[in-house]
């Protein structure tokens, strides 16, 4: 007669797959708080002005005096926008598009639709035609950002979206848009 | 040491921040005679604030006298922080409306609110022997993109928050997220005007 010793295979298995399990959800949780801290944050400096100083370092590179700005990762850096909206042009509304499907394959028929000179009416209508997938994006609340902002534009006529220039040194842009 | 999380506080609520509160050295504060809102702490003078900036677990000030603000050289007009770790905030917090249209925020809440949380005590290395070289006078002036936080809270509403952080909107349709973009920004229009 044979006897199992020691735990069966398939308990083992069962056992290393909560184990995972259990970490998921310790990580999920704590990026949970992470979020609403920060959108709860977000919420009690809504239509407050926020200044940001800066200064020439040794190099008479400028830099933002508060640190963490220039070296921001996180997809929050989004929710601060220009403080006055201004006034969206034909070419800005390009610039704005030509970022917006930068990682979508309609780029290349946004191309060829420019070349038609398409009235801003027109381009509107090819913007709505062709909404972009944001579950296929990597950054998909940069693009979100970007596609209200073009929603408001529309109707306002005015923006006061932050395009990213260079993903990589996103702090930088902030100075560039001066 | 950090009383919030000694006591493994996971939730500011109400009853945690009066157990703070009651936590906190009294003898630099006095309760505002003219705002008994217990939410808020009224700091006498410039001695005071600077223990209480580092022996508190949370201060929030609501007025600032003009010692106060000789002491910071009339940097912050008013300032709000917290040195609770993020992670033991989860609800959003029931702040009085104290800030006026004159406010500078300090490096730190901008640090809260820009950048993932970072483990251990906050003590960041500050480049200070880079900046400061030339002070220029002109700032930037940024406000908080509603139109993306009235989307925010619509995810979170809908509880597709721990998907969105995992991978983006499993659960929420095409046109629900569509129409949700939509709402956001009508919402904006609405309060706008």
């Amino acid at each position: 007669m044979f006897e199992i010793v020691g735990t069966p295979k398939l308990q083992m298995i069962n056992f290393f797959q909560i184990e995972d399990l259990k970490n998921t959800y310790e990580e999920l949780k704590i990026k949970r708080k992470s979020f609403v801290t920060k959108a709860t944050m977000a919420y009690l400096y809504r239509r407050l002005p926020l200044y940001i100083t800066d200064a020439f370092d040794i190099r008479l590179r400028l830099y933002p005096v508060e640190h963490w700005i220039s070296r921001v990762s996180g997809s929050f850096k989004h929710l601060l926008c220009e403080s006055s909206p201004i006034k969206l042009t034909k070419s800005g509304l390009i610039h704005i598009l030509l970022n917006y499907y930068k990682n979508s394959s309609i780029l290349d028929k946004f191309n060829l639709f420019l070349n038609t000179n398409p009235s801003e009416k027109k381009i509107y209508n090819f913007f709505h035609s062709h909404y972009i997938d944001f579950s296929k994006c990597k950054d998909s609340l940069y693009f979100i950002n970007i596609h209200l902002n073009l929603l408001i534009a529309e109707k306002t006529g005015k923006t006061s979206l932050m395009l990213e220039l260079d993903q990589v040194a996103s702090g930088v842009v902030f100075y560039l848009l001066y | 040491m950090n009383y919030a999380a000694e006591k493994n506080m996971t939730e500011l609520t109400e009853e945690n921040f009066i157990v703070l509160q009651n936590n906190i050295k009294k003898t630099y504060i006095k309760l505002s005679d003219k705002n008994p809102n217990p939410w808020t702490l009224h700091v006498t003078n410039a001695h005071n604030l600077l223990d209480f900036i580092e022996e508190s677990d949370l201060f929030i000030i609501e007025k600032v006298n003009s010692k106060i603000e000789q002491k910071f050289k009339s940097e912050y007009y008013y300032i709000i922080s917290s040195k609770i770790p993020l992670q033991h905030i989860i609800k959003p917090l029931k702040l009085p409306r104290i800030l006026p249209n004159k406010t500078i925020i300090n490096s730190e809440l901008l640090d809260n609110l820009l950048t993932p949380i970072k483990n251990g005590d906050g003590n960041f290395a500050r480049s200070s022997s880079f900046r400061n070289v030339l002070e220029i006078s002109r700032n930037k002036k940024f406000n908080i993109s509603i139109p993306l936080l009235t989307f925010l809270q619509t995810l979170f509403e809908n509880s597709y928050l721990e998907e969105m952080l995992n991978l983006p909107f499993p659960k929420m349709s095409e046109i629900e997220l569509y129409e949700t973009l939509h709402k956001a920004s009508i919402d904006v229009n609405v309060t706008n005007s």
